[in-house]
């Protein structure tokens, strides 16, 4: 099997962000890791390889230091890499997708390709959707349970109020992963050293004959969320407190 | 907020908790500490929180003590759980020279009383079944080690602090601080400013910052350190007794056990630096970029030595920022030359020292002295060469070699040299060997210069043996010339000096012109502060020398003592004057050929001082030194050096004049039995313990007047003793434990051997009934106990015949 991971560099979730100009942040400053949501799609590509057969190729767009991600990837057991770099910190879905699908279509044939639902830095929840229209694949997002058997790939997701909607998929697809697929491993010292050595193609997106003008939205300005204040402590002993907030919620925030 | 303090304490992480815990907890009112972010958010968050009581030092250990015995009570205290597990350590050597470093440690630990043992590999494996002990040839094991949650400690310390009436701000950015007229500290945050009497600089990352704030410079730089968490390993979560903390030193790594898994953290070859122009003020509790590549080594290392880690994935891999010092060793006390304003910062193995330093610290600043001496830690060991840019070449040196073993002759090359008497290249070209001292390079020894002249540090005697064992014969035979411009001197002038002077000492200070006078200082309670010699020059002029190392200590105390009145003027002349000892039978010869002025024993007797031209330039000259020969110390302007001993080596080639250094100076005090300061003399002994007991007048006042009337009255508890040794190839150093049978009852305060009398020395405190000479004790070195006798002070010319001739 041929699968193909997308995978993002992202700033680490507890990282403290320094906005740069109006929409830069300092990235030289921060830590970087692999998208968490991408490390199922990572996980559920290696496993299916390990089972099936076959090479896992790890895709990212994104600054040269992201083939520090791609690496953590291969350190999971992924094979090579392609990294498409790009100068700036951010890039519109459509742009994104477009050099996964060309990145892609260029390096082989996919049988599958997954991504993970989203990425926890600019939480645009789109690429994958655009990825699997430029290349024409069917395309099922935060997928939590997946078969596979006969070129086809049966997959769950929750779709609310406990129910979990349960879809057949006719490969090559787009799938993306969310939490409770799988458990990603932690990558061990000898897998990590070997990663070292695994090949990384790299790119520029204008060698793929795209260009970042032109994006369809582009990020104008980046601010920080100002900090929550007013936060009451209620005294008393545990009954006292409880009471005092259930008084607060019903007659002052009106919300119960 | 408070806008008015008796101490503000700047930063909140753990050790600044600690200081302002201590404070308010001993009973100062209106403490109150100032967190730019929250507590805990700068170095403390991402510690491993390994507490155990290995320390090199002896005092550095005593700290990590009184850190565990804190934590042990602070739950109950706080209600506040620090998490503490007692899981016992182990430390391996796989090199005979780290079994002579842990033999040493193992001596120096039983002075403490702290429960240690030898460990057999057999035994190690026994006790961690997931070590590999291959290599490895013995180890000490502590039972009592253990580790807590760093968060932990801090949180309960700063909830003991407010029980106790501290005020704890965080989100409170120190923006500048200034010295009011008054002399009070104006202390200028972001949410408005508070006048204070007293400022603590625990501001960790961001101490050089603050120390900026009072025109400071201090040499504390942030580096990254990693540690790894595992995955859970199965034998590790089915256990049900904790595995110990492992430190293989000669790995440079250590592994703990952290819920049902490990952790690994190691010091690499190479530090990285983390901004070291300075951390930015806005950097808070974020972790860093993991470099594997720069510590794969290492990992490997860990991996041999407990090879399941191989098999094991990275949970998760932190990487903080940690300030390192020069020595690795921190910063703290009264910061030169500033009053009541203390550093307690450069921390590198904060957790297990941050407890212990806060009780001593507030101790010290509410007592004026430390409860122990904690010089191995005070800022002041420090001289204005260790700026910045030495801190920055210097611990590219020391990070890699936090776990080298430790010798005391081990002299690194890194950022040197920094100050050199205007000799140097003389002393270079005569096969000089050097050490630095206080930044200044001083001969250790001289050689042939066509051996290999550098020294196999270690703690047995090593190849320095015999060029030190020729030196000390050529000065008792002959004569010799050592080079001592790094000496403390400070004039002392003014209408008020004598008197004040009176105070400052024990010592009567000369009455005529031309003497000099042993002038210990002493502190509040009556304990060494500092050794000095005053020399009247005329009445209200006089000229004190200390030494080298204590140069801002020393400094500082007299600064801290002068008189608001302006009748006393102190004046450092250290950097204008050098100093050349002439000492042997010969050396009145010499002297009387260089120069143009009478020098019989008549003229210029032993005790005195004179002005005299050596060749053509003006010396104070001071008929003593510190090595019991016949003998001189020869001061003069430094820029005039190279002139006043070229006139002493054209002088000297008849008498066969011959430089000599550091190690044969010290071995010939050891045989007189005079005293060094920190080692003999410090905080935890009086004058009246030893044998300058003359020097206490006790017909005056002075500074520690009352704390000897006391001591008198309670009976003098310990002697000091000059012990030989029956030692085969490793003498005593200081720290060993001296034994009446099975009792330890005192320990060495030096020691090394004395070639002129041919015997091993050391120098101790012990019970006065344990004083005669001719008493049998023992004394422990590396771990051995040596057979030993009292013997009458001093040992080489006991009715120093030779240096008043």
């Amino acid at each position: 099997m041929q699968i193909y991971v997308c995978v993002k560099h992202v700033p680490d979730t507890a990282a403290n962000i320094k906005i740069v100009g109006e929409n830069g942040f300092d990235d030289a400053g921060c830590k970087f890791i692999a998208n968490p949501y991408d490390e199922y799609a990572v996980e559920q590509a290696v496993q299916l390889v390990e089972k099936n057969g076959g090479e896992v190729i790890v895709v990212t767009v994104g600054k040269a230091a992201a083939a520090a991600t791609i690496r953590a990837a291969m350190a999971m057991g992924a094979h090579r890499g392609i990294l498409v770099t790009i100068e700036r910190q951010f890039l519109d879905s459509q742009t994104t997708a477009r050099a996964l699908a060309a990145a892609i279509q260029q390096d082989g044939k996919p049988d599958i390709i997954f991504t993970g639902k989203g990425a926890v830095d600019s939480e645009g929840f789109q690429t994958l959707y655009r990825l699997a229209a430029a290349m024409g694949l069917p395309v099922v997002n935060e997928i939590n349970r997946m078969e596979l058997a006969d070129g086809k790939a049966t997959v769950g997701h929750e779709i609310g109020g406990g129910a979990r909607e349960v879809l057949e998929v006719p490969l090559p697809c787009v799938l993306g992963t969310t939490k409770g697929l799988n458990e990603p491993r932690y990558p061990k010292f000898p897998d990590i050293m070997k990663a070292k050595k695994k090949p990384i193609k790299e790119m520029t997106i204008a060698d793929l004959g795209l260009s970042v003008d032109g994006a369809q939205s582009e990020l104008v300005k980046l601010e920080k969320v100002p900090e929550r204040t007013g936060a009451k402590m209620l005294g008393g002993d545990v009954r006292q407190a409880m009471e005092e907030l259930v008084r607060i919620l019903k007659e002052e925030e009106k919300v119960i | 907020m408070k806008t008015q303090a008796r101490v503000v304490v700047i930063g909140g992480g753990a050790i600044g908790v600690s200081v302002a815990y201590h404070l308010a907890k001993y009973g100062w009112k209106d403490v109150v500490l100032i967190e730019k972010h929250e507590l805990t958010s700068g170095s403390t968050w991402m510690a491993a929180g390994n507490c155990s009581f290995f320390h090199g030092n002896y005092y550095c250990t005593q700290v990590n003590m009184k850190s565990i015995e804190i934590y042990q009570g602070l739950e109950a205290e706080t209600g506040q759980s620090v998490g503490w597990h007692t899981t016992g350590s182990i430390r391996t050597a796989d090199n005979p020279g780290r079994m002579e470093e842990l033999g040493f440690i193992f001596s120096m630990n039983r002075c403490l009383g702290l429960d240690v043992s030898w460990i057999t590999p057999e035994k190690m494996q026994e006790m961690h079944p997931l070590m590999n002990v291959d290599g490895i040839i013995g180890g000490l094991y502590w039972p009592d080690d253990g580790d807590v949650d760093p968060n932990g400690i801090t949180m309960a310390m700063s909830i003991g602090a407010k029980k106790h009436g501290a005020e704890i701000n965080t989100h409170t950015q120190v923006t500048g601080i200034d010295r009011s007229p008054a002399g009070e500290w104006l202390v200028h945050t972001d949410k408005g400013d508070i006048a204070c009497e007293y400022v603590v600089n625990a501001a960790g990352l961001w101490a050089p910052e603050v120390a900026k704030m009072v025109g400071l410079e201090i040499p504390s730089i942030a580096g990254e350190h990693t540690h790894i968490l595992f995955e859970a390993i199965d034998v590790v979560e089915k256990r049900d007794a904790y595995l110990p903390l492992v430190r293989d030193p000669d790995r440079s790594i250590y592994i703990r056990q952290e819920m049902d898994s490990l952790i690994l953290g190691l010091y690499e070859s190479k530090v990285k630096q983390w901004n070291p122009k300075g951390v930015p003020w806005d950097y808070a509790q974020t972790e860093l970029q993991p470099d594997i590549d720069h510590i794969a080594d290492f990992i490997e290392h860990g991996i041999y030595r407990f090879p399941i880690m191989g098999d094991t994935g990275f949970k998760h891999v932190t990487d903080g920022p940690i300030t390192y010092t020069p020595n690795g060793d921190p910063l703290v006390g009264p910061a030169y030359p500033l009053k009541n304003f203390f550093h307690a910062c450069g921390y590198s193995f904060g957790i297990t020292q941050a407890g212990g330093i806060g009780h001593y610290l507030a101790g010290w600043m509410m007592n004026g002295e430390p409860e122990i001496d904690l010089w191995p830690v005070d800022s002041r060991r420090y001289g204005s060469y260790a700026n910045w840019a030495y801190n920055h070449e210097k611990i590219e040196d020391t990070y890699p070699r936090l776990y080298a073993i430790i010798c005391p002759n081990d002299w690194r090359d890194a950022a040197r040299p920094n100050r050199t008497a205007p000799i140097y290249e003389y002393q270079k070209q005569a096969g000089a060997v050097f050490g630095d001292y206080y930044g200044w390079e001083c001969p250790n020894y001289f050689t042939d210069n066509t051996a290999d002249k550098r020294e196999n540090p270690g703690w047995k005697r090593n190849n320095t043996s015999g060029y030190v064992d020729a030196e000390c014969k050529h000065v008792m035979e002959k004569v010799g010339i050592l080079d001592l411009s790094r000496f403390a001197k400070t004039r002392i002038t003014g209408p008020g000096a004598e008197a004040w002077l009176n105070r400052m000492t024990c010592q009567k200070v000369p009455a005529k012109d031309g003497r000099i006078a042993l002038s210990p200082m002493l502190d509040h309670n009556g304990n060494f502060k500092s050794d000095m010699t005053v020399t009247r020059i005329k009445d209200g002029e006089y000229f004190c020398v200390t030494a080298s190392v204590g140069k801002r200590h020393d400094q500082h105390w007299l600064m801290e003592n002068l008189p608001a009145d302006g009748s006393v003027c102190m004046e450092d002349v250290t950097y204008q004057q050098g100093c050349l000892v002439l000492a042997g039978p010969r050396s009145r010869d010499v002297l009387a050929k260089a120069c143009y002025d009478d020098v019989t024993n008549e003229a210029f007797p032993f005790g005195t001082s004179r002005e005299i031209y050596v060749g053509r330039v003006k010396c104070q000259v001071n008929r003593m030194n510190y090595v019991g020969e016949l003998g001189y110390e020869i001061f003069h302007p430094i820029q005039s050096q190279i002139p006043v001993f070229e006139a002493l080596m054209a002088a000297g080639e008849k008498y066969e004049l011959k430089m000599f250094g550091m190690y044969a100076m010290d071995s010939m005090r050891l045989e007189k039995g005079y005293l060094a300061w920190k080692s003999e003399m410090n905080v935890h002994h009086t004058p009246l313990e030893t044998n300058v007991a003359w020097t206490v007048k006790m017909d005056k006042d002075f500074i520690g007047k009352a704390g000897l009337e006391k001591q008198k009255a309670a009976g003098v508890p310990r002697q000091l003793v000059c012990l030989v040794c029956q030692a085969e190839d490793a003498d005593p150093w200081g720290y060993n434990p001296i034994f009446n049978g099975d009792e330890i009852v005192g320990m060495t305060s030096s020691g090394g051997y004395g070639h002129r009398t041919d015997k091993s020395i050391a120098l101790g405190y012990v019970p006065p009934a344990l004083a005669a000479p001719g008493t049998r004790l023992e004394v422990e070195v590396l771990g051995q106990k040596l057979a030993a006798e009292v013997v009458a002070m001093p040992l080489y010319d006991p009715k120093n015949e030779r240096m008043k001739a």
